[in-house]
């Protein structure tokens, strides 16, 4: 057996093995989407998908899944997380590629990954100690809330949207940049109308990578959200989304009955708004 | 595909058989975190008097536990709720002793006793104000458990008469320590924890007139029963080893007050 026909047999071995590593991966997947399926179809066809989705009240014992609560609380810290984080990074981003000079990129990268790195029950029990008190002052509740919870998660999902947008911003040919700076335009007008516009691509899709982040956290969320699971819109008030909630409920019901087939239904829901997610990022495919 | 099958099946049968868990001589115990402490306690006395014995003890709630010993996955089970035949049919429970249910209020709320009417009114988020039951013009903050914790079901079952009748509005943290700090931190919370424990930052109420004494456990009326459950087959060595805490003269360090004579299995 010639040296070049042993490479080859090698190769086709490497590429069976990784084969069989991303089939594996796939059936888990499958099989996780599956099992899904099968746990809340039950229940959706007894109560009906839009009865179950619709639905504003939870008390599972009582025979009530409604999941807008829950649905609603996602979105609501989901959406304020992003709110409080985007330009927060964005300022980070900028300073790291565009001000900071020689090692300074560098380590602001390092520094912000190791935050990124940092266990969520760390944000949490920051939350706890530090976020949860400054809003009970603020708004005289209990301080429980969705708001504290968005801020736990901007903080968060800072470092990753921070990294990914500077990632993003140095990704703009220098040579545009040399050519907007010739022709007389400002560091500020060159930063506003060629660099985030030609960027554009790459940073929707960081925000979206961050999306799914903050859409996906349960323990810093749950230890300062409150759990309370009444539909309403105000973020001073306690909360709950659907990822505490699978938390909280998951130990108390057993697999078969109703209320195990409504937490299904709700990490289904998870998994919907996911898929959601990645198709997004998929129509914004071309970067420059 | 084909070639990808045959790979699988030579890696598969390439690795050592995976020993079934848990293995003959260890004991796995799970359930509720009630009595976490005093099992991993008794659980090293227990393991230095039988070597080779290996005891593993995890929380996860006491629904959690009853359903896992159900499967045949852990050997014992620790549960502040009587086994429904779904999670576990036909397992015999033998009591650890009486677990007192403190209920706890935030300085603040300017309580320290209520009537037990009063107390289930307050749990039932109909009584919002402590104002209304002679403490300060301040919001009542209902702090919970979630529906899986032993502590939450008997507060429903001896304080406000079944379940599902807790306030909507209640905070909920998933475990005593939680509650306590959330009491302590929330200006006019109450909540309710098992066991007697330091109680730093809260007033520890008195209910119908009575308050916990450590000195005259039994006149207190609020308790849970955490309960190890075993499988009517179980192995000498599980059960040698359930007798063993279900008997411990030391319960009362971890809270645990001892059953009157008849109630103890």
């Amino acid at each position: 057996m010639t040296a070049h026909s042993r490479r080859l047999r090698t190769d086709r071995r490497q590429q069976v093995l990784l084969g069989a590593a991303a089939g594996l991966y796939a059936a888990v997947g499958l099989g996780v989407l599956l099992m899904l399926l099968v746990s809340s179809g039950p229940l959706l066809l007894r109560v009906g998908v839009w009865q179950a989705l619709l639905g504003v009240h939870w008390n599972p014992l009582a025979g009530q899944f409604g999941l807008v609560p829950f649905m609603s609380g996602t979105l609501l810290v989901t959406a304020l997380a992003i709110l409080l984080a985007l330009p927060l990074a964005m300022a980070l981003a900028v300073v790291g590629a565009r001000v900071l000079r020689g090692t300074g990129p560098s380590l602001m990268t390092r520094g912000l990954t190791v935050l990124a790195a940092v266990p969520s029950v760390i944000y949490g029990w920051w939350g706890l100690t530090t976020v949860v008190p400054v809003v009970r002052r603020w708004s005289g509740g209990p301080g429980f809330s969705l708001a504290s919870a968005g801020i736990v998660l901007a903080l968060m999902i800072l470092p990753t949207l921070a990294v990914l947008f500077q990632d993003a911003l140095t990704r703009v040919p220098p040579t545009w940049q040399e050519g907007s700076l010739a022709l007389g335009a400002t560091d500020d007008q060159t930063l506003v109308r060629l660099i985030w516009p030609a960027a554009r691509a790459n940073l929707f899709r960081a925000m979206l990578v961050a999306v799914a982040r903050a859409l996906g956290e349960t323990m810093a969320v749950q230890m300062v959200i409150g759990g309370q699971t009444i539909w309403q819109l105000n973020l001073l008030r306690p909360g709950a989304t659907l990822t505490t909630q699978i938390l909280t409920d998951l130990a108390v019901f057993p697999p078969g009955t109703a209320g195990y087939r409504a937490l299904a239904v709700m990490a289904l829901l998870l998994m919907a708004g996911m898929y959601m997610l990645v198709r997004i990022s998929e129509r914004w495919e071309r970067t420059p | 595909m084909g070639k990808v099958l045959a790979l699988w099946i030579a890696i598969g049968s390439a690795l050592p058989a995976v020993p079934r868990w848990p293995a003959p001589r260890s004991i796995s115990v799970m359930g509720a975190s009630s009595v976490l402490a005093y099992v991993k306690a008794g659980a090293r006395l227990w393991q230095r008097a039988h070597p080779g014995y290996q005891v593993v003890v995890s929380g996860g709630g006491s629904v959690a536990g009853l359903i896992e010993l159900g499967r045949g996955h852990v050997n014992v089970a620790m549960s502040d709720i009587a086994p429904r035949a779904e999670w576990a049919a036909g397992v015999v429970g033998f009591p650890l002793g009486k677990l007192p249910i403190l209920f706890v209020v935030n300085r603040r709320a300017g309580v320290d006793a209520v009537g037990a009417n009063v107390l289930a009114d307050i749990l039932r988020g109909r009584i919002g104000n402590w104002a209304q039951v002679g403490g300060q013009a301040m919001p009542v903050v209902v702090v919970g458990r979630p529906l899986a914790s032993g502590a939450r079901l008997a507060v429903e079952r001896q304080v406000l008469g079944g379940r599902g009748s807790f306030s909507r509005f209640a905070l909920m943290q998933l475990s005593n320590g939680a509650v306590l700090r959330t009491v302590a931190d929330t200006p006019g919370a109450i909540g309710f924890v098992e066991g007697e424990r330091q109680l730093p930052g809260v007033v520890q109420l008195a209910v119908g007139g009575r308050s916990f004494d450590r000195r005259e456990p039994n006149a207190w009326p609020y308790y849970a029963i955490p309960t190890l459950y075993v499988n009517p087959g179980a192995s000498p060595a599980v059960l040698d080893f359930v007798r063993y805490l279900a008997r411990r003269p030391d319960r009362a360090r971890y809270g645990l007050v001892p059953l009157p004579r008849g109630q103890a299995s």
